[in-house]
């Protein structure tokens, strides 16, 4: 059913649904029968929908699976707001705490306030009681309320309202008693008064010294607005509700009522806006904004009809104008403003453009650090400015107010950008500091985890969306990362690692490295950026561990583990400390865990660091301790658990335990097919190393069955271009070779090869490999020509990388050798595969894999060379070592008996050579894939029968072989030629004067000469012919 | 995964900000797709390998780069599914993405496409269910 037609019926199917389930149970069925027909299709999708709604729980249901959130379910478009005004009244003659509400003073966004009044000792003290609407809950919250209580009942200075008493009531609400001021706001004052521009300025620096004051008790006002400002009818200022929002953020944070964290947008600095922690250079930003209004009349961000949303972008990206530029143009309007401020609009402008409007645009400087560093700072060019002398601040930069201050990407997932531009979380001082490190942390890591998201894609596996290339993107991104956040050394460095990491990704090493050493010098390790540190530290062991640089790799690898600890105790103390408070512990209990599944990915990349050394032990220790560790903590992801078991099964594997792989493998995918079923795109993996485990074990019949299907699924369920269909075909190949269906295999080799078409810079190790195996399968069919195009190919790919890896390299110079062995050059050679030799068996922990494979051609080679009786002796050397390393029958043990045979018979022993080849051809037999011999085998009981001079025997042998060599490699591969070559002669042999036996011969050595000139067999063969 | 558990209370904060309906509906719409597209990058990011073992073999190695928490949840299956969901019926599929991967609840989902509440959680009800049919199929 083609895909319009299979759409059209879902789309009736979801109909129907709909339909039905607004039915009663009784009338479906009714229903059901009408609307559906006799339509089949339809009826079994109506079915399936039904189905899928009864059954209990599903993936859509589990968001919390995704998110670790449900979606709230107060959802509130709005702010809390008090109750209406007969709630707020009811409460009045209640008591609260010691006092006793008396009047209703007023109402607000977060409450009410109430005149109350308390008898001590004698008379009565009348405050005013600030009643907040939310809900605190449980002893801990209180507790904590009243530390941040205290701390702030201690400011004392004459224009801070005094926090005189404070606490929660029965139902969670808290409650503030504060000093009773009476008074206008600062607008109402400045407009009754008709105050001057000078006035105005001194007024504000009042206030700033009172939060100069503040600040240096280490609290931060957070909410500072005209509304909080009191000026009594001396003209002195009082700042009400300081540090109030601090503690009401703190409750909020519990998630028990929706709070909006920027308490007033008109007056938030880009950094509140941007969720960067709250600094003293932040009240300077707020008090500018007051200034400004207090002289020009209006905000400098103000837009007509402006959203909120729309007004914080302003914040971000527009500059504040002039004082001038921000006076009214409506002549009359612009007059009674004058007015306001005893002016003619001509001295107000004046008034306007001097240094006063340098000073309002230094603490109007988006950037923290362009402005006044302190209120104090600000105090004190109010001052000079005031007395008549010259001022600090000093003209803009026209660079500066050139270009825009944040500039984004402008790629399909902008709205994601704009979350981010908004992002607000208040912070605090006191009580916070950490909390403050906490969520610049999450924040600079959700960044980072966008920016890497974004950068997927355009990397392999990319959904639609612009054609920009990775690349592209990020190497702008790095220069700009330096220019925009220069300021901000923890963010830029957590950027810089984030490009190293796609970079990572992209198998660009050398780019990778240059931005984890930026982000490095970024990041030193103290203090808030021990974390951050740490993470690019285990990112280039990481990168090392790819690039097999073992001395780079060794000291990050130090210094991660130092810095380990060091967080790890870090985290001890604020473990001590948040036991105190359950509540932060659930915000920050997660940082505790992450370290450890972080310290995990460490030892994983020092493992693989570890296995570039000698012995395989180290890293499988690691990877063991990794695995176990995983299995073993309860509620640990599934995911991170099959991770570390498939490392754990590859290590085993690459170390010789292909049992012990295999088992752990077969576990995880049985636990993951109960799981998810099967045929499962999860299990790709681990299903991948089992086939290979099992090829190892000579389990070939699985194997292939394993990988086969294996290379189905992920055709299904992977993106053509993804790299594991590559590594997947490439299996399959391997396992066909090892069955010795040599013809079989290109073709999947060309496969893997397709997969990194036009993106060979994505896995170029993973591409260079492929051309290797292809070069090694030219080299059993014989093929010496394509060998050598493919050597060059992978040489080529491994040159525009970093290289290969050390196993690798040992690959590729033998297989370079086998060629030169093919083409005759022999002494080279012979030179190489001993060479080759020295060096394995000078290992720490030798791989008798690769000492065997070089003995066997190094046997070969001295067997070409005429020299049978050193082959031999080689040989038997080996045979010990072999049986060690393989369990019988093993293809690569006949192997060795076959080449011991041949080199006993060139040697003269011919029943030597029989017993070998016999004890060859048994194991064959056990073997048990079917086949009764192979004609390597069969080669050589010709030969041993030509020497003992039994022609038919020879023959018949010799025609098997050569059967076999021709379905095997194709007939034009030497051993197909050289069956035929002995065969025909042992025709000749019994018919000696047959001129077409004869020819037939001629015709035979000819191709042998053709092929191989130098063989001893050619020789030999030849011999019988010569004129 | 903890850059969704923020990106998406970040989302939560920022949908709270009042503007007028229309600039709010687009916004969400987008948010939420944004959300959507971000979480199938990093699934799909995730399946990805580097280099493996032994030469002629090539095994695989561990996961690679950046670790975080992989969701139970097949995202990648989950989008595909989606986008089949998109090409029957796009107002569901973006219900699905509002509700599903934007967090809103129903009311605010409804507000945002313009329709009733009830036709709002039928909706989800429908969607919930060819969702799920297709993902057990796979």
């Amino acid at each position: 059913m083609d895909d319009a037609a299979e759409n059209e019926t879902l789309q009736k199917a979801l109909s129907i649904f709909r339909e039905l389930v607004e039915l009663p149970e009784c009338e479906r069925v009714a229903w059901f029968e009408a609307r559906c027909g006799p339509d089949e299709e339809l009826r079994t999708t109506v079915e399936r929908l039904l189905a899928a709604d009864s059954r209990p729980a599903g993936p859509l249901d589990d968001r919390a699976a995704l998110f670790g959130t449900q979606p709230s379910d107060r959802f509130a478009h709005t702010e809390v707001v008090s109750g209406p005004r007969q709630d707020n009244e009811a409460r009045i003659g209640q008591h609260v705490g010691a006092y006793r509400l008396v009047r209703l003073l007023g109402h607000g966004g977060m409450g009410a306030v109430y005149l109350a009044e308390r008898n001590a000792g004698g008379f009565t003290q009348q405050v005013a009681l600030k009643l907040i609407r939310s809900g605190y809950e449980g002893s801990d919250a209180r507790r904590r309320f009243e530390r941040e209580r205290q701390i702030l009942s201690r400011l004392q200075h004459p224009a801070i309202a005094r926090l005189y008493d404070g606490g929660v009531l029965e139902d969670g609400s808290p409650w503030f008693a504060m000093e009773l001021i009476e008074g206008e706001t600062l607008s109402q004052w400045c407009t009754r008064r008709a105050l001057p521009v000078r006035e105005r300025a001194a007024l504000l620096l009042r206030i700033a010294e009172a939060v100069q004051y503040a600040h240096q008790q280490l609290v931060i006002h957070r909410d500072l607005k005209p509304t909080n400002i009191l000026i009594d009818k001396d003209g002195a200022p009082h700042v009400l509700d300081f540090g109030i929002a601090a503690l009401l953020d703190e409750q909020a944070d519990e998630a028990t009522s929706p709070h909006t964290f920027i308490h007033t947008p008109e007056y938030a600095a880009p950094e509140q806006i941007r969720g960067d922690p709250h600094s003293a250079a932040t009240d300077v930003f707020t008090l500018g904004i007051i200034l400004f209004e207090m002289l020009a009349g209006m905000r400098p961000f103000q837009l007509p009809n402006a959203t909120p949303f729309k007004m914080q972008r302003a914040v971000l990206e527009v500059e504040a104008p002039a004082l001038q530029a921000a006076l009214p143009t409506d002549p009359g309007v612009l007059t009674g403003l004058a007015a306001q401020r005893s002016a003619t609009p001509q001295q107000l402008r004046r008034q306007l453009s001097g240094d006063l409007d340098l000073i309002v645009h230094k603490a109007l400087e988006k950037r923290p650090q362009d402005r006044y560093p302190s209120v104090a700072a600000l105090c004190e060019d109010l001052r000079r400015h005031l007395d008549g002398r010259a001022v600090q601040a000093v003209p803009p930069r026209f660079a500066y107010r050139a270009g825009k201050f944040l500039r984004r990407h402008r790629i399909p997932v902008i709205a994601a950008v704009a979350i981010f531009a908004v992002l607000s979380v208040a912070t605090g001082v006191s009580l916070a500091q950490a909390r403050a490190a906490r969520q610049q942390a999450n924040r600079a890591e959700a960044v980072k985890q966008f920016i890497v998201s974004l950068f997927q894609e355009a990397g392999p596996g990319a959904i639609e969306g612009e054609p920009v290339t990775a690349k592209a993107i990020l190497d702008g991104g790095s220069a700009r990362i330096e220019e925009e956040l220069g300021d901000q050394p923890r963010t830029a460095g957590e950027l810089f690692n984030a490009i190293g990491n796609a970079y990572l990704y992209l198998g660009d090493y050398a780019k990778a490295r240059k931005e984890l050493e930026a982000a490095l010098a970024k990041l030193p390790a103290e203090g808030e950026t021990l974390r951050p540190r740490f993470d690019v530290l285990i990112d280039l062991v990481d990168m090392a561990s790819h690039q097999d640089d073992v001395p780079n790799g060794t000291r990050w690898t130090n210094e991660a583990l130092l810095l380990r600890d060091r967080i790890r105790a870090n985290e001890q103390s604020w473990r001590r400390w948040l036991s105190v408070t359950p509540t932060l512990r659930n915000y920050f209990g997660d940082a505790a865990q992450d370290i450890e599944s972080r310290s995990e990915d460490l030892d994983l990349a020092r493992a693989r660091l570890l296995d570039q050394g000698e012995s395989k032990k180290p890293g499988l220790e690691l990877r063991r301790v990794v695995a176990e560790a995983r299995l073993a903590r309860k509620g640990e992801h599934e995911t991170r658990v099959r991770t570390a078991l498939n490392d754990y099964a590859l290590a085993l594997s690459d170390s010789g335990d292909f049992p012990g792989a295999a088992r752990i493998l077969r576990q995880v995918i049985a636990d993951n097919e109960r799981r998810h079923g099967p045929g499962h795109a999860s299990v790709l993996k681990s299903r991948h190393n089992l086939a290979i485990a099992l090829r190892n074990l000579d389990q070939l019949n699985e194997a292939e069955v394993i990988a086969r299907e294996n290379f189905a699924i992920a055709t299904r369920v992977l993106p053509p271009q993804h790299p594991l269909n590559a590594y997947i075909a490439n299996t399959v190949a391997g396992i066909l070779r090892q069955q010795q269906r040599y013809r079989e295999a290109p073709e999947w080799y060309v496969r893997a090869r397709r997969v990194f078409d036009g993106q060979p810079e994505v896995d170029p190790s993973m591409l260079a490999t492929v051309h290797l195996n292809e070069a090694i399968n030219a080299l059993s069919l014989m093929d010496n020509a394509a060998a050598a195009a493919s050597l060059d190919a992978a040489d080529r790919v491994w040159r525009k990388a970093s290289g290969p890896d050390y196993q690798r390299r040992i690959e590729v110079e033998m297989r370079g050798a086998q060629l030169a062995l093919s083409r005759g050059d022999i002494e080279s050679a012979a030179a190489t595969f001993d060479r080759l030799l020295v060096e394995e068996r000078a290992k720490l922990e030798p791989d008798a894999r690769n000492e065997l494979r070089l003995i066997g051609f190094r046997a070969e080679s001295h067997l070409l060379a005429g020299q049978p009786r050193e082959a031999g002796q080689l040989l038997e050397r080996a045979w010990p070592i072999a049986q060690q390393k393989y369990e019988a029958p093993h293809l690569e043990l006949i192997a060795l008996l076959r080449l011991r045979a041949e080199a006993a018979l060139a040697d003269g022993d011919i029943d030597g050579a029989t017993a070998l080849i016999e004890l060859a051809g048994r194991q064959f037999i056990d073997r048990g894939i079917g086949a009764t011999s192979s004609p390597d085998i069969e080669l050589v009981r010709a030969r041993i029968a030509w020497a003992r001079g039994d022609a038919s025997a020879c023959a018949a042998a010799a025609q098997a072989a050569q059967a076999g060599f021709r379905k095997q490699l194709g007939e034009r591969a030497w051993p197909a030629l050289a069956a035929r070559a002995w065969m025909t002669a042992a025709v000749l042999r019994q018919t000696p004067h047959s001129a077409s036996a004869r020819a037939d011969h001629v015709r035979a050595v000819a191709a042998l000469r053709a092929s191989r000139p130098f063989d001893p067999q050619t020789l030999e063969l030849a011999a019988l012919t010569r004129p | 995964m903890q850059t969704t558990g923020l990106v998406h209370e970040a989302f939560l904060k920022l949908a709270k900000v009042d503007g007028d309906a229309l600039e709010r509906a687009h916004f969400l719409n987008l948010a939420s797709r944004a959300m959507r597209q971000i979480l199938v990058d990093a699934a799909k990011r995730k399946h990805a390998e580097k280099r493996g073992g032994g030469f002629a073999i090539t095994a695989l190695t561990g996961e690679p780069g950046i670790a975080a928490p992989e969701p139970a949840i097949d995202v990648v299956e989950l989008d595909r599914v989606l986008a089949r969901l998109e090409a029957v019926d796009a107002r569901s599929a973006q219900l699905v993405e509002l509700h599903f991967f934007g967090g809103l609840d129903f009311s605010a989902v409804a507000e945002t496409l313009g329709v009733s509440l009830r036709t709002a959680m039928r909706d989800w009800r429908a969607a919930r269910a060819l969702l799920h049919a297709e993902l057990s199929r796979a």
